[in-house]
């Protein structure tokens, strides 16, 4: 029994985080510790092995300068968005 | 601020730096990898049945020594596996993150339904040999100091030691890019 990191595995979350975080010049590190979690959280974020609470997403867009559906989403991001 | 970092949580048993280093140690070690882990656990759990075996024994001497042997075995892998699973069982809540926190708290629900497994198997292993020796199956009953304290010990011990079995056993390799 590895832990399941996704709150649902069934239904996935999406995200951009990653394309966001390099295109502002952010490490794991500072986007971390801009929102307050370890540096692993951010990872495992970035993979979609983990879905962030509500407020931790509010937090990320703050930090990212972004909106939450341009960050996450419940379907695949084309890409070039 | 200097003795908020110095704060010890004593309810814990960790101070809020040794937690924090621990959480943001980013060398690659080889106590992060599972193979790792799960051979401490595989360890700690030979300790603990080596402690129980050793009731059994008949010869006092010998039955010191691997008590001695499983003890300080046990003690260092306690130890060990806490560094390797970065204190993150031991670790106050306000000090871990929301996954962090989800990881701690279904580990804790794990170690909890074992230990209750393994409390219920020793009281009931108990209570069948004192029915057997009100029989006259047994010569003497199993609650003799000899033969108790070494389970005693064993209990204590893997009281201590599961909450940091359980996560260094479930715990994924971490990657550090």
């Amino acid at each position: 029994m590895l832990y399941r990191m996704s709150r649902q595995k069934e239904d996935p979350v999406f995200n951009r985080v990653e394309d966001l975080r390099t295109a502002k010049g952010m490490s794991r590190q500072q986007l971390a510790d801009a929102v307050g979690v370890h540096y692993q959280t951010i990872g495992y974020l970035e993979r979609g092995e983990y879905s962030p609470s509500l407020i931790l997403a509010l937090k990320i867009a703050k930090a990212l300068d972004a909106e939450i559906p341009d960050i996450f989403s419940i379907k695949p991001f084309r890409k070039g968005t | 601020m200097a003795n908020q970092e110095k704060k010890f949580y004593w309810a814990h048993g960790v101070s809020r730096e040794e937690v924090t280093q621990a959480l943001s140690d980013q060398k690659d070690s080889v106590l992060y990898r599972q193979n790792t882990r799960r051979s401490l656990v595989v360890f700690a759990s030979l300790s603990i049945m080596a402690l129980v075996i050793s009731a059994f024994l008949v010869d006092g001497k010998i039955q010191s020594y691997i008590e001695g042997i499983a003890i300080a075995l046990a003690i260092a892998l306690y130890f060990v596996l806490r560094k390797s699973c970065r204190l993150i069982a031991e670790a106050p809540a306000e000090l871990l993150d929301e996954r962090l926190l989800d990881i701690r708290n279904q580990n804790y629900v794990t170690s909890y339904g074992i230990l209750a497994f393994v409390v219920g198997l020793a009281v009931g292993a108990v209570w069948m040999s004192d029915i057997a020796f009100d029989r006259g199956m047994l010569d003497e009953p199993i609650l003799s100091r000899e033969l108790i304290t070494p389970f005693i010990i064993a209990f204590f011990m893997l009281g201590a030691l599961l909450p940091n079995m359980v996560l260094a056993w479930n715990l994924p390799s971490e990657s550090q890019s």
